[in-house]
């Protein structure tokens, strides 16, 4: 993961995204919602905004669908209290990313978390970038509800094909 | 149940053997006829071991001894003193010691036990009157001049208009108000945990059944993946329908 904002290709369509993200990473902007199709570079630009953040010290990338299974492994398997597994996140004053949400596959349970977990960073305001390359149909309208602040839309070309 | 002390020094007693001579027979026997006979006691003779105007007759029977050598039997215990006679009547020897304190001991803790109970009863008592709770119907019960289907209400889904005005714009070809009315006539909802993504599930039908090609709200796993178009089109249809984001740059970053 050496994505980081120096050595990010500038696009017109991702430049109101690149500035989102570089704003959370200073702590002017408490979120941004990337959304849009795949592959124009916005988990780039989140793991950027986390490098910038604190150098990837404190703060966390998860990809949704992977959390998700790592809070169910940690909480059935392991027998661990859910609010021990959740808790931290919820109080978390590091960035966090979420990527690829709306990519899990999504129970009443999972989707639940989910909303937990971002409902109570957006209450403490806490940094928190999410990226999703699923329509905003998929998504949970609650979470969308609370970070709309930050949603930007991401309309480049994928740039894997280049 | 309960239970006397038994003593290993029983079997080799000067008092068993002084019994077996007496009554000829089996020391065995003697200590299971003494054995009967103290348990009995525990149910009939006082703390102290009286036995009252208990007759031969009867103390011969409790030891499980044949009546018609009951004279005998009692003379023999008086004798060998596992029995006193005194000026009140027969009296198990020793009694006290060996069984008459355990009796006293549990007596007074079924006294206490029956103190707590009392004790306890009336706030049982309290308990009981406080329901049922007056402002709760006692559902158990149909109510008064209720139709049947005022006794069987739906459970519409509670979800708040603003709600539905909030989430219309992601569904064009629907109206949601109108899937939201028709999903509570058609449904109960009770045993949906989360009613927003229930009502989403029935929207997501309204709109397969307007547009059967088209996407749905929740596609069915292993559906297609939308394409990407697709996917831009619906953020450009949700940012449409809420123009005016909030304040995208509040600055919060916590401290630490």
């Amino acid at each position: 993961m050496d994505d980081s904002f120096e050595n990010w290709e500038p696009s017109p369509e991702m430049q109101r995204a690149y500035e989102q993200c570089r704003m959370v990473a200073s702590g002017e902007a408490r979120c941004a919602l990337l959304a849009g199709s795949f592959g124009n570079g916005k988990t780039h630009l989140a793991i950027a905004a986390l490098r910038e953040w604190d150098n990837l010290n404190t703060g966390w990338f998860y990809k949704v669908p992977d959390w998700l299974s790592m809070v169910k492994r940690r909480a059935f398997d392991e027998g661990e209290p859910l609010d021990n597994v959740l808790t931290p996140l919820m109080e978390g004053r590091s960035l966090i990313v979420f990527d690829d949400l709306g990519a899990e596959n999504s129970t009443d349970w999972a989707a639940e978390q989910l909303y937990r977990v971002l409902d109570a960073r957006y209450d403490a305001k806490a940094p928190t970038i999410i990226t999703s390359n699923q329509p905003a149909e998929r998504l949970d309208p609650r979470i969308l509800s609370r970070y709309r602040a930050g949603l930007v839309m991401c309309l480049g070309k994928d740039r894997r094909d280049a | 149940m309960s239970w006397i002390e038994s003593h290993q020094s029983l079997s080799r007693h000067k008092k068993v053997a002084g019994l077996v001579a007496l009554l000829k027979t089996d020391r065995l026997k003697i200590i299971g006829h003494l054995h009967e006979l103290w348990w009995w006691g525990l149910d009939n003779a006082d703390v102290d071991g009286n036995l009252g105007d208990t007759s031969n007759e009867a103390l011969a029977i409790a030891a499980c001894w044949p009546v018609k050598d009951a004279k005998r039997f009692v003379e023999a215990l008086i004798v060998v003193r596992f029995v006193d006679q005194s000026e009140r009547g027969l009296v198990l020897h020793n009694w006290y010691a060996y069984a008459g304190k355990l009796m006293a001991a549990r007596a007074a803790n079924k006294e206490r036990m029956q103190r707590a109970r009392a004790s306890h009863v009336p706030n049982t008592e309290r308990a009981r009157v406080a329901l049922p709770y007056p402002t709760v119907p006692n559902r158990t019960q149909p109510l008064a001049n209720a139709s049947k289907a005022a006794r069987r209400p739906r459970a519409r889904l509670p979800v708040d208009p603003e709600y539905l005005k909030e989430i219309q714009p992601a569904h064009p070809t629907v109206n949601v108000c109108e899937v939201y009315a028709d999903a509570s006539n058609r449904k109960t909802w009770d045993g949906y945990k989360d009613k927003r993504r229930a009502l989403g599930k029935y929207i997501g039908w309204a709109e397969e059944k307007v547009n059967p090609n088209g996407r749905t709200n929740t596609p069915a796993r292993g559906s297609s993946r939308s394409s990407g178009d697709e996917i831009n089109d619906s953020w450009k249809r949700y940012a449409a329908a809420h123009a005016k984001p909030d304040q995208a740059g509040h600055s919060a970053r916590p401290d630490g």
